[in-house]
């Protein structure tokens, strides 16, 4: 996959994180899972991408966390989204919608449809 | 899940922290949860191979690349420069131990090192001042 792929996904996987908890509290692997789900295997995201967006959205107290014992010895960690985190993904989706809009707008793609 | 199994994950957990370059709180708050994610996906997938693990996840290195690229982790960069700083400064404290060593052996050896023989100039020069100021008195 081209490097700019990469780069475009890295622009709103916080936004789509932020989405994903809004749904409900949500630990990395069913993230992962999801999005491999949703987009029909053409949006997967990494472990080694997710777990840092996780953390960084947990230190601005957009998420927060709790653990819950799975198993005999294991524990799975869950992120809930915070009323700050729904603001700002509130703001983010706003955004992303505007550039989006902007960029169909500049490219001549107003009105068409996809693919 | 079998012992080889086991010991085949081990393994690649282990190869993922090695290309982690230091152990933060982080790295190690993510290698727990990354190790959990791995059995998530072996229990839903009955997955019985590490190969299949890695197909999923990826290579070590590109994992810890990932998660290292993602973090820009300001402190990890930090450490590896506190890090490096340590190590020079240890290679500096080395190197004037051995100089200051090899001065002082030097200084041991009979008639070593030169200064045997500016010591001996010393003493000419003292003489012919002397011999300068006997004769202007006379």
């Amino acid at each position: 996959m081209e490097k700019y792929v990469d780069d475009f996904k890295r622009g709103v996987t916080e936004l789509l994180v932020l989405h994903m908890l809004c749904e409900g509290d949500k630990y990395g692997y069913e993230i992962t899972h999801a999005f491999e789900e949703l987009s029909n295997g053409l949006y997967t995201m990494a472990e080694g991408t997710l777990y840092p967006i996780l953390y960084k959205l947990e230190d601005a107290g957009y998420i927060s966390s709790y653990s819950v014992k799975v198993g005999v010895r294991r524990m799975r960690k869950f992120y809930t989204i915070e009323k700050k985190g729904k603001e700002r993904y509130e703001a983010m989706l706003r955004d992303y919608l505007l550039i989006s809009d902007v960029i169909r707008h500049i490219l001549g793609l107003e009105g068409k449809t996809d693919g | 899940m079998d012992k080889s199994f086991e010991r085949a994950l081990k393994k690649y957990y282990k190869e993922i922290r090695s290309f982690l370059i230091v152990r933060t709180r982080e790295s190690q708050k993510f290698m727990a949860e990354f190790c959990s994610s791995v059995e998530d996906y072996i229990e839903a997938n009955k997955i019985q191979t590490v190969d299949a693990v890695k197909e999923h996840f990826g290579a070590p290195e590109e994992i810890a690349k990932a998660f290292l690229e993602t973090a820009q982790l300001g402190y990890i960069r930090k450490r590896v420069r506190i890090k490096n700083t340590i190590l020079i400064i240890m290679l500096a404290a080395f190197l004037s131990w051995f100089t200051y060593l090899t001065i002082a052996f030097i200084g041991t050896l009979p008639n070593g090192g030169g200064y045997g023989v500016e010591t001996i100039m010393d003493s000419a020069e003292t003489t012919t001042d002397e011999n300068f100021v006997i004769g202007d008195t006379a």
